[in-house]
């Protein structure tokens, strides 16, 4: 079973090889991405199974002792991370059929598309420090590409500050890992760790501060967001789709592996600065989105806010806010890539009701429904997962004595609530003007299943969250103390 | 670039660049070299190529074009990587063949140089598409 | 040498926030470059600048004998030049469309003609 978990790297890789070579032939891009997607969401749902079962699964590459090679490893957080990779990946390459001209796939879309999910799969898999970075490097080389692809005006102008800004954060990471590798000789995140447990130098805690900003930047925590407000919104609906659901995770998730692994007494000095930017994170998020009239502005800032409550949990570092953050990253991946296509599809085909006075309930009862349910699921309304996820962040937050901060929290999901359902009632409810009465034309089945699909996930994980639950309770114990994840990183070395 | 010598040069230079590009591939196991530098000097050939007597005649020398050239590098070297799992060793452990060939010696083969091969043909490939389409775009 | 080169380090790390500031979009993008160049002296600064023979195996397995380089800071930086060379090539041909379908490579005159 351990060679699998090479493969969620190795399909999208493979995919964008094939796609490459039939650069002229759309259809077989699209069946081979479909595919490889198919196949990531299997081998992520049978590492999760076999993570659970039999515990960690740990790979060392060409079998070099663990402080020369390149280690590969799974755990809870990782399976789960994988699996929704495939998850998004699959819905968002359904999307891309309708979702795509023609003549802009055949600039290498499809290639780089996979290449993203290949750079993403690696840095969830991947226990060294300097294949993180490679792993970012590959995905937001793919995010530039897809970012500027069609190079229209909008696109332009966000482009250029999304790559100045990322090209500056994979800097700061780059230093960050030359100071480690100074300070420790090893690339290895568990023998890093080892290393710098127990003697406090300066030169550790620069590095920390470098990769803080660096994950900070990617995820767009607060005094470093605004990249992502300006560029998300302008590439067509499944790509921003794509980014809204990985991208700002992967940082996220970055953080969590690197700072408990390697950092986890710097984690204890920074977690009030932590606790600031999440808390401003998430005001800035809810206020912006309030400010905006645009829909899929309003979500971007949307996303800034939610991130903030992953920083809330991460700051006081307890099993419970681990547990938090996995399930809020699922739950968070789900909404935002269902509310972007949703948005991607009500503004293409009713360009004048992006803004308000969509009458959608009527013209589209099915469409709409599936805004309503990632809507609220977004608000944090029962049944739906975003439910859950919020209501584990406050418990964290409470738990641990952060009343301040749980209360800037619950002003956010008031914001949330709010803003959705403004949105609701602006798109669905109010009766459209005489240009909005005429009939829409039909949605085609390739964007109406994913958009179904996600939106229905969002319901079911919020109805079954009682295992999902057990299971990001688990993760987190074991991300509190790491001790398994670094045995089996150091492996052979002992 | 219409200039005589140029072109009577780069008949006799491209046979030695690629030479030097396989040389460059094949001693890249122990000593400087390897895939990358000597994909890079084979994509060069190319380029003097295109540069002398056209793009449409760089492509047509080069037989398969640059996508295929690429893809098929990067599936080439991630199947090499797979190869030792058959062996029943770790994810891109290196194999090695000892293949006897006629006379007193044998042929020392393994998965790194397919690897690096693959990464020959992707360099190669990448740089070919750039140049190629560089020269192609109209001001 | 040690210190003048993280002398240097330190002058790229300067140059490339302070070209950053600027309007100018082409500046902007030699600031990155001249920064991830940082980065990468940086790396080598780290290992502790310690020289020594290549560290490859003899003939039939030999050890080498004396001081070995340490190898993996150059392979570090090896990937870390081809990725940054990339990443700028990519930055270069941004700024080049932004220009031709603006018609200005000035962050200000950019923001500009967002709100017209």
């Amino acid at each position: 079973m351990t060679p699998c978990i090479v493969l969620p790297i190795i399909f999208p890789l493979l995919a964008a090889a094939t796609c490459v070579m039939l650069a002229q032939h759309r259809r077989w891009q699209i069946c081979i991405s479909l595919l490889s997607s198919t196949l990531v969401l299997l081998v992520g749902a049978g590492l999760l199974q076999t993570v659970t079962s039999d515990g960690l699964i740990s790979l060392t590459l060409g079998e070099w002792p663990a402080r020369y090679g390149i280690n590969l490893i799974a755990d809870r957080l990782s399976s789960w991370m994988v699996l929704m990779v495939g998850v998004l990946g699959l819905a968002c390459t359904l999307y891309t059929i309708r979702g795509i001209e023609p003549q802009r796939a055949r600039w290498f879309f499809y290639p780089v598309w996979n290449g993203l999910q290949a750079g993403s799969a690696l840095a969830f898999l991947t226990g060294d420090l300097f294949n993180l970075y490679v792993a970012f490097e590959i995905l937001l080389m793919g995010s530039f590409v897809l970012l500027a692809h069609g190079s229209t005006r909008l696109q332009l102008q966000g482009a250029v500050k999304y790559v100045v800004l990322n090209f500056l954060a994979s800097t700061f990471f780059l230093s960050a890992a030359g100071i480690l590798y100074g300070l420790t000789g090893t690339m290895n995140l568990a023998l890093m760790g080892q290393t710098l447990a127990g003697n406090p130098e300066g030169g550790a805690l620069l590095a920390a501060l470098l990769l803080l900003l660096a994950f900070g930047i990617k995820s767009a925590v607060f005094p470093l967001f605004f990249w992502l407000p300006a560029s998300y919104h302008t590439p067509p609906t499944p790509v921003s789709a794509l980014f809204a659901g990985l991208l700002t995770k992967v940082g996220v998730y970055a953080l969590i592996r690197v700072f408990t692994v390697v950092f986890p007494e710097e984690l204890d000095m920074l977690s009030p600065l932590l606790a600031w930017c999440a808390g401003l994170t998430i005001i800035v998020g809810g206020l912006g989105a309030l400010a905006q009239k645009d829909l899929k502005r309003t979500l971007c800032y949307m996303i800034v806010g939610h991130i903030g409550y992953m920083i809330a949990a991460i700051s006081v570092h307890t099993a419970l806010a681990y547990a938090a953050v996995l399930f809020f990253l699922v739950h968070d991946m789900l909404a935002k890539s269902c509310l972007f296509l949703t948005a991607g599809s009500i503004a293409k085909r009713t360009p004048q009701a992006s803004d308000h006075g969509g009458d959608l309930w009527r013209r589209d009862p099915v469409l709409s429904s599936c805004f309503g349910f990632g809507a609220m699921d977004l608000a944090g309304l029962p049944p739906f997962s975003g439910f859950f996820a919020k209501l584990l962040v406050l418990m964290a937050l409470f738990q641990s004595g952060a009343y301040a901060l749980a209360s800037v929290a619950l002003i956010g999901a008031f914001l949330t609530l709010f803003i959705m359902a403004r949105l609701w009632i602006q798109l669905c409810w109010e009766p459209g003007t005489a240009a909005t009465a005429t009939p829409l034309d039909t949605h085609p089945l390739s964007q109406r299943i994913p958009i179904a699909g996600l939106a229905l996930l969002c319901l079911l994980v919020g109805l079954s969250a009682g295992p999902v639950i057990n299971s990001a309770l688990r993760a987190g114990e074991d991300l509190k103390t790491p001790v398994a994840y670094r045995q089996a990183l150091l492996g052979d070395t002992k | 670039m219409n200039s005589l010598i140029f072109k009577t040069a780069t008949r006799y230079l491209v046979p030695v660049l690629l030479v030097f590009a396989i040389h460059l591939l094949l001693r890249g196991h122990n000593a400087p070299g390897g895939g990358f530098a000597g994909g890079l000097v084979a994509a060069g050939g190319y380029t003097l190529y295109a540069l002398a007597f056209g793009v449409t005649a760089g492509r047509r020398t080069l037989r398969v074009s640059p996508e295929c050239l690429a893809g098929g590098g990067l599936l080439l070297a991630v199947i090499s990587a797979f190869a030792s799992l058959f062996a029943g060793k770790a994810f891109m452990t290196a194999l090695w063949f000892k293949i006897p060939m006629p006379g007193p010696g044998y042929l020392k083969l393994g998965t790194p140089f397919f690897f690096d091969l693959g990464v020959f043909a992707v360099v190669a490939g990448v740089v070919l598409l750039f140049v190629f389409s560089l020269m192609e775009v109209k001001e | 040498m040690q210190l003048m080169l993280s002398a240097i380090v330190g002058i790229l790390y300067a140059c490339g926030l302070y070209l950053l500031m600027r309007r100018s979009l082409l500046k902007i993008v030699f600031g990155l470059a001249l920064i991830s160049h940082g980065a990468n002296l940086l790396i080598m600064v780290a290992q502790g600048g310690h020289q020594g023979i290549p560290p490859i195996l003899g003939a039939h397995g030999a050890i080498p004998e004396g001081m070995v380089a340490d190898p993996l800071p150059q392979a570090l930086v090896l990937t870390a030049i081809v990725i940054s060379f990339a990443v700028t090539a990519f930055a270069v041909v941004l700024l080049l469309i932004t220009y031709r379908h603006t018609g200005t490579g000035d962050l200000a005159d950019l923001a500009e003609r967002r709100s017209e």
